[in-house]
């Protein structure tokens, strides 16, 4: 029975533990550094889809009454929103319920190099409830399948800075806008302006990648202001929604058309939980102390008219 | 069969002769087709062999059809940055996939042009879900958001090898899910 390492049994449960433990290690050993570089420039390669969870290694064991499929993944899973400042975790990724089934249909004849690579063997397709979706390659004969377990592998190493850089630079904003009154600028009379669409509130994300779970929290620092005939002005307020009397005003000399920028610097702070071995056979969460971000620039403009009040002279007056 | 993208267009179609080998049916352990040769007489002969139906044939081409135009739509999606193209072609974990895809596109100021050529099987079909492995051709690029430019690069010609879920939705086939694993040898 253990003779032959394709066929289910205890020398080829063996075999393929080992090959997998050694795939593992190797992984892990073999991973390039961390590097989390500036976008991309236009003209660079680009990999489609490169979210999807990637399958690094599938490893079928015959155990008793069946076989397990041991499956290890890469992935990087969006976080939900959690509380800012709070100290629980935000989120972490929980192990999925897989199942597994033959396909029920013959292959294409372009599909034959991949039956040939796998003698022996039959795709099934193993379908879990957190999106995951792959092919194992089960011997043929083997009883059925009796467990699958995922393993999130650790993958490249992350630099958590840099993770929660580019996911600061990633966390929605909502639908900021300059709101001023009145609709047409009269010069000499002060326009008022304020921020529309946005209270100030802070914004938050988090994403998970491998054992490791970054989570932001972004608030606005100051707003600048440019009124597009080359006044500027930097304030911590947001101004206020016309009917109020705003803070933020700027008096025009001339008719034009200004260009109104908005332009928001956002500070940012970030918090690193992972999951690591007890020693003891259990895992132990690390929730990391908050650390600082570099700021943010996000600018809005509109097109702002300003015209001239013309004087009237009327007969006796 | 094998399927150039370029942007939203499609150039040249060359399908493989679609030879259906039969999985035995109702059996748990179907009969190994791994070392038959399905485009010989003898290797068919060899083993059990079922005619394909035409209503499979009709749903293999409706699925390879639906896969094609999903590429069509997410290339347009991540072009323009605008998951609303691709809304009617993907749904679940792979529209979420997408989105997050776009944002992170967004948040670099810059989009993407899909070249890809595909070299994919429907593996499985039912009449409300299907199967498809794909090992593509990638030379898709990135471009500046705004100007979309440049329209031609060199691609890295690296091969990746993507299992993908499609379901039918209202009516529609849609992919909504998929897993990349390590491609084979070139």
């Amino acid at each position: 029975m253990g003779g032959d390492p394709r066929r289910p049994g205890t020398g080829w449960s063996t075999v393929r533990l080992i090959t997998g433990c050694i795939l593992g290690l190797a992984l892990l050993l073999l991973s390039p550094s961390s590097t989390y570089a500036e976008p991309p420039t236009p003209g660079s390669g680009y990999g489609p889809r490169p979210n999807r969870p990637n399958v690094v290694e599938t490893n079928v064991v015959a155990t008793t009454g069946g076989v397990t499929i041991f499956i290890g993944v890469t992935s990087t899973i969006p976080g939900t929103p959690g509380t800012p400042g709070s100290t629980e975790i935000v989120h972490v990724p929980a192990a999925p319920t897989c199942t597994a089934a033959v396909p029920n249909i013959g292959y294409n004849s372009s599909f034959a190099p991949q039956l040939s690579e796998h003698p022996g063997a039959l795709p099934w397709v193993v379908t879990c409830d957190n999106g995951l979706f792959t092919i194992a390659w089960i011997p043929v004969g083997a009883p059925d399948v009796t467990e699958i377990v995922v393993q999130t592998l650790p993958g490249p190493p992350t630099d958590p800075h840099s993770m929660a850089q580019s996911l600061f630079g990633m966390v929605p904003l909502p639908p900021v806008g300059v709101g001023a009154n009145p609709g047409t600028g009269l010069v000499a009379l002060p326009s008022w302006f304020w921020v529309e669409g946005y209270g100030g509130e802070t914004l938050y994300g988090s994403e998970t990648l491998g054992d490791t779970t970054v989570e932001v929290e972004i608030t606005p620092q100051r707003y600048d202001w440019s009124f597009g005939d080359g006044t500027v002005l930097s304030t911590a307020s947001l101004g206020q929604r016309y009917p109020a009397e705003s803070d933020i005003q700027h008096r025009y000399e001339r008719s034009l058309t200004a260009d109104v920028r908005l332009a928001i610097t956002f500070g940012g702070q970030y918090r690193v939980t992972t999951i690591e071995d007890d020693g003891e056979g259990g895992v132990v969460v690390v929730v990391g102390a908050w650390e600082p971000l570099d700021p943010m620039v996000r600018s809005w403009t509109t097109p702002y008219p300003v015209r001239q009040l013309q004087s009237v002279l009327t007969a006796g007056r | 069969m094998r399927q150039m993208r370029v942007g939203m267009t499609s150039i040249g179609v060359v399908c493989a002769a679609v030879v259906l080998l039969a999985c035995g049916a109702g059996s748990s352990t179907p009969t190994p087709a791994a070392t038959a040769d399905p485009t010989t007489p003898a290797a068919t002969a060899a083993v059990p062999t079922a005619t394909a139906t035409p209503s499979r044939d009709a749903l293999v081409a409706e699925v390879s059809a639906a896969y094609l135009a999903y590429w069509d739509a997410y290339a347009d999606a991540v072009l323009h940055l605008d998951i609303r193209r691709v809304e009617r072609f993907a749904a679940g974990a792979e529209l979420e996939g997408i989105r997050t895809e776009i944002e992170a596109l967004r948040a670099d100021g810059i989009a993407a042009r899909i070249r890809v050529e595909h070299d994919f099987d429907v593996i499985s079909v039912t009449e409300s879900s299907a199967v498809i492995v794909d090992e593509y051709v990638n030379n898709s690029f990135v471009v500046d958001a705004k100007t979309l430019l440049p329209e031609n690069a060199d691609g890295l010609g690296d091969v990746f090898k993507d299992t993908v879920l499609l379901e039918r939705v209202d009516g529609r086939w849609v992919v909504t899910r998929g897993a990349r694993e390590p491609a084979g040898p070139p």
